[in-house]
């Protein structure tokens, strides 16, 4: 698996893993690790996806 | 399907969390999180306290969400600025921004998160006190609280 997907995973799956206390029960604590962490963890991972599927693209010559 | 691991489920989660912690985040007990705040809890759930946030809560004018009712300025773009400034309350007691050494208000209470319930009232408006200024009131010249006091009696 690419490296820049791996990073996407592991960035979205730390997303997930701040989402959860913050579900669970939603306190100043959980809530600022999910919108100041979390969110941008979560966008740093889709960034990398799209970064790593234009990539993919360009290599293959379809953009 | 890396596509919605990597982009449908994180924004999905993301909404619903948003909507979840904001519904939440106006309950009293999410005020009363943060250790800066509990004079101003003590205060509202000591049944002996003559201030109006306390005879609001004990009497329980205000059913639920006692701080955020008062405190969310009424309007269209009311309750986003106020949650907007909420977060900006939670990064500074994080210490991400400078906290400042006494808790105020950015502006003067306004009258309208008064009246957004008071207004209505058919007692408020037939009060001889308040047809004597509703001018001024209604145009935010003299504040509620300028009678109406105290309004937090915490003790810090």
């Amino acid at each position: 698996m690419p490296t820049l997907i791996e990073a996407a995973l592991i960035s979205t799956g730390l997303g997930f893993m701040l989402a959860v206390p913050c579900i669970v029960e939603t306190t100043p604590i959980t809530m600022c690790l999910f919108f100041f962490l979390g969110v941008p963890l979560f966008s740093v991972g889709f960034l990398l996806y799209a970064y790593s599927v234009i990539k993919d693209l360009r290599v293959h010559g379809i953009l | 399907m890396l596509l919605f691991v990597l982009g449908v489920a994180p924004a999905l989660v993301t909404i619903a969390t948003f909507g979840l912690s904001f519904q939440r985040a106006e309950q009293v007990r999410f005020c009363a999180d943060c250790h800066t705040m509990t004079p101003w809890v003590d205060d509202l759930h000591n049944p002996q306290s003559k201030s109006l946030a306390a005879t609001h809560f004990s009497n329980r004018w205000i059913v639920s969400d006692q701080c955020y009712t008062c405190h969310a300025d009424y309007g269209f773009l009311g309750p986003i600025r106020t949650k907007l400034a909420s977060m900006g309350h939670v990064a500074r007691y994080y210490g991400f921004m400078k906290m400042p050494k006494q808790i105020r208000l950015y502006k003067p209470f306004p009258n309208a998160n008064c009246l957004h319930c008071h207004g209505p009232a058919q007692n408020w408006r037939t009060n001889p006190a308040h047809v004597a200024v509703m001018k001024p009131l209604l145009a935010h010249q003299l504040s509620c609280v300028t009678c109406h006091q105290p309004i937090h009696t915490p003790k810090v």
